[in-house]
């Protein structure tokens, strides 16, 4: 388990991390969302203590400073083209792993995980983008650490790759490690993570399960539409329901549609239409930093 | 620490500049020693010094070529954003700082006996090719030998500690070529003999004196400069403990 706890970091009077704590539990995926700007890289950093602030990160209780091996307890990609231009791929990892007491052989063996045995003697510098990333995620693999820390990971990949990703990543978690990953791609984020930590403006919005943060969201709920709205929301009022209008009916959250079709019945009203709705990913994180964007982008008016 | 430093000499060679530095280094040798010493050498064959000589040229020409080593072992760190893996894979910045003073502390001193042994080599094959032969030669190989290792060592120092403060890589090669030809060469109009305790002056007068009047020791020019190296260190020690890695 990762614990990062009171993160912060100060860039003169901007606060680009504030406060922020959550944990990183063994066995899962999470994913880390938030707007551009919302200081996801510099809580990544911070946790890695490459970045100077306040705040703790332990890795299963104890700082990653503390273990002899830090390889072997955290693989990181921050970055796609971390690597000197010049220096082949191979070597690049050889680098790696020299400086983290990893035996050589391991180099050879994460190439061939990552899909680039045939490119590692090559000299990097005019890999694509998705190439580049393969490479990180062979250097985040060398150690065969418990815990994988991967900052938009799937970026540049073809669909083939972020399938692949996709996979491994989910595989990775299910063999008892845990892998920290963000990305702006929330479908994907949706189909592998099994929790989220949601910041924006460097703040924590959220720290929850995807599973919660959906139902969560205003966009999920039950959808009514009837010809006497009035008295249905007169009587969803008086039932406690919380609804909000959408179109021609009502959105009522935190309830069934056996609730509000029994609701329905009993105010003698006819119903037109009565649906379970799930938001989206991507509605409900939108939903949830609509205030907490740093740059918007202005309407399309003419 | 034996990881650290094995990692930081698999970095010095595995990119292409070292090769390149290298390469420039031998042909700079070839074309002052074997050519202008050797082939076109003409009564500097009377000198009972020319081949101490040869070997002080040479250090004074390559230092800083054999400082860009250093230079470029943390600045590519930084450019390319490697210092992110460097510093994750180890238990501690100390331990790397370490790691990158002793690495480029070997490279560096050997470099500076190669060069100070080729230089001559060149000289002599050149004066030989021409048909020319040296008077005998009055070589001071134990003064020589402390002088060309502890000049080639503190000036790549000074290098790697400007690095280390600089982190930007054409500021910091800029800074390497500017400091001691320039900058330094300009504050002696004002400090007039008193050049002799600024850094790189200093370290370049333990191989040649600083001021025609020898005002200095080859002993104090060192201590100067060693003086200036472990400040340095510390410096940029603290800097690299303190500061976001990027």
């Amino acid at each position: 388990m990762i614990t990062a706890d009171h993160l912060t970091k100060k860039y003169r009077k901007k606060v680009a991390v504030d406060d922020v704590s959550f944990v990183i539990e063994t066995g899962k995926v999470t994913g880390f969302l938030g707007p551009n700007g919302a200081g996801k890289s510099t809580t990544m950093r911070l946790m890695l203590g490459l970045d100077a602030g306040q705040g703790n990160t332990t890795y299963d209780g104890k700082k990653l400073s503390s273990y002899a091996k830090p390889s072997e307890i955290v693989g990181i990609l921050l970055e796609a083209k971390a690597f000197h231009p010049t220096r082949t791929a191979r070597s690049h990892l050889k680098v790696l792993a020299a400086a983290g007491s990893i035996p050589d052989s391991r180099v050879d063996e994460v190439l061939d995980i990552v899909g680039l045995k045939e490119v590692g003697k090559k000299r990097p510098g005019k890999f694509s983008l998705g190439m580049s990333q393969r490479l990180g995620i062979a250097a985040a693999l060398l150690g065969k650490p418990k815990y994988l820390m991967l900052d938009e990971p799937a970026n540049g990949l073809d669909p083939e790759g972020i399938a692949w990703l996709r996979q491994f990543i989910k595989d990775y978690a299910d063999a008892g490690n845990a892998v920290f990953v963000s990305s702006h791609l929330l479908s994907e984020m949706s189909q592998m993570a099994d929790n989220l930590v949601v910041i924006g403006q460097g703040k924590l919005i959220a720290s929850t399960t995807v599973d919660a943060l959906v139902k969560g969201s205003g966009h999920s709920g039950v959808f009514v539409r009837t010809l006497r709205r009035t008295e249905l929301e007169l009587g969803l009022k008086n039932a406690g329901y919380k609804f909000v209008k959408q179109g021609q009916g009502l959105n009522v959250t935190g309830v069934k549609t056996d609730d509000v079709g029994k609701l329905a019945f009993k105010v003698g009203v006819p119903l037109l239409e009565l649906t379970q709705q799930t938001a989206s990913l991507e509605q409900a994180f939108l939903e949830l930093t609509a205030d907490s964007e740093e740059y918007k982008a202005q309407g399309g008016e003419k | 620490m034996l990881s650290a430093l094995k990692a930081e000499f698999r970095k010095i060679f595995s990119v292409r500049s070292t090769y390149v530095i290298f390469a420039l280094s031998i042909v700079l040798t070839g074309v002052f020693a074997f050519y202008v010493d050797g082939l076109r050498a003409g009564d500097t064959v009377h000198d009972p010094g020319k081949m101490a000589g040869e070997v002080v040229n040479a250090v004074n020409a390559l230092v800083t070529l054999i400082a860009l080593f250093g230079v470029l072992l943390v600045t590519h760190e930084y450019r390319y954003n490697t210092i992110m893996y460097t510093l994750t894979s180890s238990k501690s910045r100390t331990r790397v700082f370490v790691a990158k003073i002793i690495a480029i502390s070997v490279v560096a001193i050997l470099l500076s006996l190669f060069f100070s042994v080729l230089s001559p080599s060149f000289a002599y094959i050149g004066l030989k090719l021409k048909g020319l032969n040296l008077v005998h030669q009055v070589i001071p190989y134990h003064d020589l030998l402390w002088r060309v290792v502890f000049t080639g060592w503190a000036f790549s120092m000074l290098a790697l500690i400007i690095a280390l403060i600089i982190r930007n890589q054409i500021g910091s090669v800029a800074s390497l070529f500017l400091i001691p030809g320039t900058i330094e060469a300009l504050l002696g109009l004002i400090l007039k003999n008193n050049v002799a305790y600024l850094p790189f002056t200093a370290t370049l007068g333990v191989i040649q004196h600083s001021s025609e009047h020898h005002l200095l020791s080859y002993s104090h020019e060192a201590i100067i400069a060693a003086v200036y190296v472990v400040v340095g260190w510390i410096i940029a020690w603290m800097l690299f403990l303190r500061r976001d890695a990027n």
